[in-house]
């Protein structure tokens, strides 16, 4: 329910003439960090951490590779698989197979430094089904056509945390106002029925959609609040800006700090076809 | 607290206080009274007595009272009220005598502007330093904002005031948060200032019949808040005759109705504004756009009773709200609402034990709420949120000698938030309910003051307020341990019954202040005052939103202190003409409070344990040049100054030490420049200025990418806060008031304002954020600085106000 009410703040001052403009602004630039992006799920692998490195903000280009790092993941279990860099910057798992409970470690040794990031692959419910609606565009829907709607029942006990994802033809919505979460707090233990999913887009018919519930940690759900807060930033009630968490340490705690997630998830999905 | 400096404090006081019972023995007699607006019978705040020839005098209170106990002889009292005709009385004093005024208007305020030929110099005067008293005549000639006169704007003109953008709600004194100012309308105090988010105060500019604003050297009746008092004082009603005024803006609209219910004893004020935004959109033949909601109202009722030549009894009320309802016609989106609003409601009673005893017996209930919700479908809920007041307080001024006035009272307030409350609000509703835990505490005080003339030129006001506070079950309460950049957990649980105490804390606040007149025109006035604050609020966002959350002071949150001094130099020129100061600050404040980055702070059970602390310090330089008479009058006020703060867990540097940041509303440079200028009996123009260096925020320095390179997140890599400044703020606005000529000859009268908002159009940053241009692809993406304008253009508007 909380994703409401920035809405309607923003609506509000809207209606009165506000206006934005791209300016110029002369940045400091600061030190190069390490950035980390890599998940290990429930499904089968292998699994990708990908690395990169800070980069100026107004870049406006792909920021740099980080490669010849060397990636370790070890589970609970006491399994541990050398990463390997696929191409550069990309590196995948060899045989690790993540599964629900577990938890997992990463290390990376890059540049003299160490780091280290540790995770768990959470339980996760089923997606029933995706229903779909056909909605004319309107003050509520911004495009005219079809909309997804999720079903499935949500595990009694606080301490779920999903994030969702959805597929169109095999391609992943990925644009800062797809990032959709949600926390089972207000809702433990019901049935999620006719949960709208897709807000900004429309589907046709013909499309193929894909919904994915990712259960992730509570720190994971932490980070995307925080990570969403940063880049659908705007309006009167706007964030100031802030930095985004990280799991990733380095071990020595005067050594150059790191960003970004190592996540793990339990994934379920549901397919459909508009018809 | 120790118990210690509290007996030193007393002692201090209780030395003070004897030196001023000597000379007790002369005959003396006291004439007491009532100084009214001879108009309309409301009382006039403020007011002076003098006797000719001598310093001896005194003001009015806050009903119009006035005492003053002078050896027995023959006296010429001086009875003078800003704007107003002056009034000499020659008295013989044998014994006690009462004396009521009544003071007109001067002939040409009768035109709604201020000048004024002769003047009191109260500002080198009186004990006041840190005072702005605006008078509404000037309020309501100033341009505003779509003609909407709005008090607190024009405080903003004020120096050492400033705001966190242009339709930001409330504002802050002297490098102090919005919560930190005490807004008390008729003794009650107000959560929220602000109607539409914040571009428009909640008083309507009819009713309300006294502003005034003390930043520093505040009295010891006064407390609860760190930075500052602005006591909004409504009309009583015109107990003379029947009344009717109004108003057809570009926003809102206003009607007054008042009069006598008792000729010269009781009358009544009915005042109501309501914006009409929504009006439209009620005639429209779109099934989406009907349902609607958007519009703020306010009401306030007043009655006052003279039920004795001794007892005078007021009851009012006030009930303002805001609502925004979005409903989708078809059915398939849940649509949502959100409405806000304060409901007070006061009964005082005045009563004179003697001529020379004034008591006030003030009773209060006011309730702040705002409730959200989405209105139909799976995600149906309502959450709502209160904050109770209940309060009652006693104050009591004795006159004891033309030298000494003292006041004393005591006062308690009962607060009971209820942080949050979510149903679930259809059958299909995927929501479980949700209530956050109830908080309750009571706040009590007692204080006495006294303001004492030392000598002809030396005048002093020495007082103690002794706070304390009670935080009550029955609740569960936690502390949280962690480290300062992680949600910290709740540890060692325990549970109290209900109206067992948690936690208590008290607080001496001793206040001091000084004044030393170097001569007729000039003086040098000096304050210190020390004040605790009990109540907070808990904000994340850039501006103070309505949704923002009220906490009281609990185990975890400390009562924030602030310590100020203050020192002046006040001086006249042209036979008060012109009035200028100069005043500088120092205050440091204690158990500040911030939030970590990427805390909840709606509906979250563990706050506390988001909450970081440190301490403040603000300091500034602010003059101020204002000029009474002649066709042009207005004043400048610049004013320089910092606000910073320094939080542990925040801005941390490498050592792992808390450093200073500047605080949010920290701004360097603020210079407010406002001229109203009377062409003649029917044109009259005015025009402010107004320049602010920019807020102070973080930017990064870094982006790093992450989601497999589809999302560019900004990143300071020092992980400094406020590390920038957005670009400085600046505006102008022009109005232009008409009064037709054949107003002089007829009862109904009225008049045309025309304003010009922003007048040069500029694009003024609100916000500076960061952002990806919509138009990325995966590969290659953009990122750009925005920056927000609040208003992006020139906002003309027209009124219309009449009065009958």
């Amino acid at each position: 329910m909380k994703r409401y009410i920035l809405p309607v703040l923003i609506l509000l001052s809207v209606v009165l003439t506000s206006c934005e403009d791209v300016i110029d602004v002369d940045l400091k630039q600061g030190e190069t960090l390490l950035v980390v992006d890599g998940w290990v799920t429930n499904q089968p692998g292998p699994y990708k951490v990908r690395l990169t490195s800070t980069a100026p903000y107004f870049t406006n280009q792909e920021t740099p590779k980080v490669t010849g790092a060397t990636l370790i993941i070890s589970d609970s279990e006491g399994v541990t698989d050398t990463l390997k860099e696929s191409e550069s910057g990309i590196y995948l798992t060899q045989h690790l197979q993540g599964k629900v409970g577990n938890t997992y470690t990463l290390k990376i040794l890059s540049n003299g430094e160490e780091y280290m990031a540790q995770t768990e692959i959470k339980r996760v419910p089923p997606i029933d089904s995706l229903t779909v609606k056909y909605h004319e565009e309107s003050a509520f829907y911004e495009e005219s056509g079809y909309y997804i709607y999720y079903n499935g029942p949500e595990p009694v006990g606080i301490g779920d945390f999903y994030r969702f994802k959805i597929y169109q033809n095999d391609t992943l919505l990925s644009g800062p106002g797809d990032l959709a979460f949600a926390e089972d707090k207000l809702v433990d233990g019901n049935y999620i029925g006719d949960l709208q999913m897709n807000d900004d887009k429309a589907f046709r018919k013909g499309d193929t959609i894909r919904g994915e519930n990712w259960a992730i940690t509570e720190d994971n759900y932490r980070y995307y609040v925080e990570l969403s807060a940063q880049i659908n930033n705007g309006g009167l009630f706007s964030n100031p800006p802030a930095n985004v968490r990280t799991n990733v340490h380095n071990i020595n705690s005067k050594g150059k700090k790191a960003v970004g997630w190592f996540g793990g998830a339990g994934v379920s999905s549901k397919e459909i076809v508009i018809q | 607290m120790p118990l210690k400096p509290m007996k030193q404090h007393i002692f201090i006081f209780l030395i003070c206080l004897s030196t001023t019972l000597s000379g007790w023995a002369q005959t003396k007699v006291t004439i007491s009274g009532y100084m009214r607006d001879g108009a309309n019978g409301e009382g006039l705040i403020g007011a002076t007595v003098q006797i000719k020839g001598q310093t001896t005098g005194t003001v009015t209170n806050e009903y119009g009272f006035y005492s003053l106990t002078i050896p027995q002889g023959n006296y010429t009292l001086v009875y003078q009220y800003i704007g107003y005709l002056s009034q000499e009385k020659a008295v013989t004093l044998q014994a006690n005598q009462k004396i009521d005024i009544q003071l007109s208007a001067d002939q040409v305020q009768i035109q709604e502007v201020v000048v004024t030929e002769t003047r009191p110099d109260n500002n080198v005067r009186s004990m006041d330093m840190g005072v702005s008293k605006l008078e509404m005549k000037a309020i309501r000639s100033m341009p505003a904002l779509l003609g909407e006169v709005d008090v607190v704007r024009s405080i903003q003109l004020l120096p050492g005031v400033s705001t966190v953008g242009e339709g930001a709600s409330g504002f802050n004194v002297r490098g102090g948060g919005v919560d930190q100012n005490l807004i008390l309308l008729d003794e009650a105090p107000v959560y929220n200032s602000s109607h539409l988010m914040g571009f428009f105060s909640v008083f309507n500019p009819d009713a309300v019949k006294d502003v005034k604003l003390i930043k520093g050297g505040i009295p010891a009746q006064y407390g609860g808040r760190l930075s500052s008092l602005l006591d909004v004082r409504m009309k009583e009603g015109n107990n003379k005759k029947f009344g009717l005024s109004g108003g057809i803006g570009t926003i809102s609209s206003r009607l007054t109705v008042e009069g006598p219910i008792q000729k010269d004893k009781s009358s009544f004020i009915i005042s109501g504004r309501r914006s009409y935004a929504d009006m439209f959109l009620k005639l429209s033949s779109d099934e989406d756009l009907k349902n609607n909601q958007l519009y703020f109202y306010d009401l306030s009722a007043k009655v006052n009773f003279t039920l004795s030549p001794k007892d005078r009894l007021f009851v009012s009320g006030y009930f303002g709200k805001d609502a925004f309802k979005f409903e989708d016609a078809s059915g398939n989106s849940g649509g949502f609402k959100m409405n806000w609003g304060n409901k007070t409601g006061t009964v005082r009673w005045n009563h004179l034990f003697s001529d020379r005893m004034f008591a006030n017996f003030t009773a209060v209930y006011s309730d702040y709420d705002y409730q959200l919700g989405v209105l139909s479908g799976s995600q149906a809920f309502e959450w709502t949120s209160h904050i109770y007041n209940y309060s009652g307080k006693a104050d009591f001024s004795y006159y004891l000698n033309a030298r000494n006035t003292i006041t004393f009272g005591v006062s308690a307030i009962r607060y009971q938030f209820e942080p949050g409350k979510a149903i679930p609000k259809s059958e299909e509703s995927i929501f479980n309910p949700l209530e956050l835990a109830h908080q309750n505490s009571i706040e009590y005080a007692a204080y006495i003051d006294n303001e004492q003339q030392l000598t002809p030129q030396l005048s002093v006001q020495y007082g103690l307020r002794f706070s304390a506070y009670n935080y009550l079950g029955a609740m569960t309460v936690y502390d949280y341990v962690g480290e300062n950049n992680e949600k910290k957990v709740p540890v060692n649980q325990r549970t109290y019954g209900k109206g067992e105490s948690i936690s208590f804390y008290t607080n001496p606040e001793p206040r001091f202040s000084l004044r030393y007149n170097l001569n007729e025109r000039s003086s040098i006035k000096a304050s210190y005052n020390r004040m605790a604050q009990y109540v907070h609020l808990i904000s994340n966002t850039t501006a103070a939103s309505p949704l923002d959350v009220w906490s009281p002071t609990t185990n975890n949150i400390k009562p924030e202190l602030a310590d100020q001094i203050a020192v002046g130099y006040f001086r006249n020129f042209k036979n008060n003409m012109f009035e200028t100061s100069a005043e500088v600050f120092y205050k440091t404040m204690k158990n500040q409070i911030d939030y970590r980055d990427g805390a909840e702070v709606l509906l979250n059970q563990e706050l506390e344990g988001d909450l970081l602390y440190g301490d403040g310090r603000a300091y500034g330089l602010e003059l101020y040049v204002k000029k009474n008479s002649g066709k042009l009058t207005g004043w400048v006020s610049y004013t320089l100054s910092r606000s910073e703060r320094k939080i542990d867990g925040l801005n941390m540097n490498k050592e792992g030490e808390a450093q200073w940041y500047a605080a949010k509303y920290d701004r360097t440079h603020i210079l407010s420049a406002v001229g109203i200028y009377t062409l003649n009996k029917k044109w009259s123009f005015s025009s402010n200025f107004s320049y602010t260096t920019g807020v102070a925020t973080t930017f990064p320095n870094a982006r790093y990418e992450v989601e497999d390179g589809t999302l560019v997140v900004p990143h300071n890599t020092e992980g400094t806060r406020n590390n920038y400044r957005v670009p400085a703020y600046h505006r102008l606005d022009l109005s232009a008031t008409l009064t037709p000529a054949k107003n002089e000859h007829r009862r109904w009268k009225s008049e045309w304002v025309f304003s010009i908002y922003n007048v040069y159009a500029k694009r003024n940053p609100f916000t500076v954020y960061f952002r990806q241009n919509d138009e990325n692809n995966a590969s290659k993406i953009q990122t750009e600085a925005v920056r927000l304008s609040i208003f992006g253009s020139i906002l003309p508007s027209v009124t219309y106000n009449f009065k009958f």
